[in-house]
């Protein structure tokens, strides 16, 4: 399975995928993004199997990205994670077409919680 | 009366769970004012609720936050890295204040600069702070408001 990872972090790319190796996602093809139009390029070029993306990034933020990728006909599975996670972003997140909002500080638990339901 | 939206004890919860999840264990807690901050990072949220989050710490404090968040030595880390890892850390902590704070409002990019943040009183008010203590060094979080906000 490929799977994109979108933040303007380089830190935090690096603790995405290793949270996702100790959630026992590990042997995944990883694919990087450093914000929302890197992203979009990315999964137009790549066509990855699930997209894990930061809300605030520059240049197109992740809300902005999910709004462009199901505009342009992509329905690639999709999910937030991100510092914000209060019910007004879950609620936006869910109204896009986001799949789930995994909050930071997040644990391999919490990793586990929001993919096994989605990684069938 | 106003009722206090956040408090230190807000802060610290947050602190601990952003520290136990990804530095390997929990800060303690601390005084505020020890230590005048070397390095500062700090995220704006505009909207319902106006105000800054501000992280300060030592030079040494921030490059052990790059060092463990990026899992190599301290040597090894460029000025960059420090930048990243420590703004990530203080676009955590703002999130997570934005969440029990009056919406809708937005989170800024994080920025990191030199030495302490000096917000003028005129205008904003602080809200809550937080010390901790780290492997050795001192880190403070303000929550700064804008003195017309509600709630503030």
């Amino acid at each position: 399975m490929k799977i994109l990872i979108a933040d303007d972090s380089k830190v935090m790319r690096q603790i995405v995928t290793r949270t996702l190796r100790q959630a026992g996602y590990d042997g995944h093809d990883i694919v990087e993004a450093v914000d929302g139009k890197d992203a979009f390029e990315k999964v137009v070029a790549e066509a990855p199997d699930l997209v894990l993306s930061d809300w605030n990034m520059p240049n197109m933020t992740g809300i902005e990205l999910l709004d462009a990728l199901r505009g342009a006909g992509n329905a690639v599975r999709f999910g937030f994670v991100t510092s914000e996670g209060s019910p007004e972003m879950r609620g936006r997140a869910e109204a896009s077409g986001a799949l789930f909002l995994i909050a930071k500080p997040f644990t391999p638990e919490a990793f586990r919680d929001a993919l096994d339901a989605v990684l069938v | 009366m106003t009722i206090a939206l956040l408090g230190s004890e807000d802060i610290l919860a947050i602190a601990g769970d952003l520290w136990a999840s990804y530095l390997g264990d929990e800060p303690l807690p601390s005084v505020a004012g020890l230590v005048v901050p070397e390095v500062s990072a700090t995220v704006s949220v505009v909207g319902e609720w106006n105000g800054l989050v501000v992280v300060g710490t030592s030079v040494r404090g921030a490059r052990l936050v790059g060092s463990v968040l990026l899992e190599i030595d301290e040597a090894d880390l460029s000025d960059g890295d420090v930048n990243d890892a420590f703004g990530e850390l203080v676009n955590i902590i703002g999130g997570n204040v934005k969440s029990v704070l009056p919406g809708p409002s937005s989170l800024s990019l994080p920025l990191v600069s030199a030495g302490a943040v000096t917000v003028s009183e005129r205008g904003a008010a602080i809200v809550a702070e937080a010390a901790l203590e780290w492997q050795g060094e001192q880190f403070e979080i303000t929550v700064w408001s804008s003195i017309e906000t509600k709630g503030a």
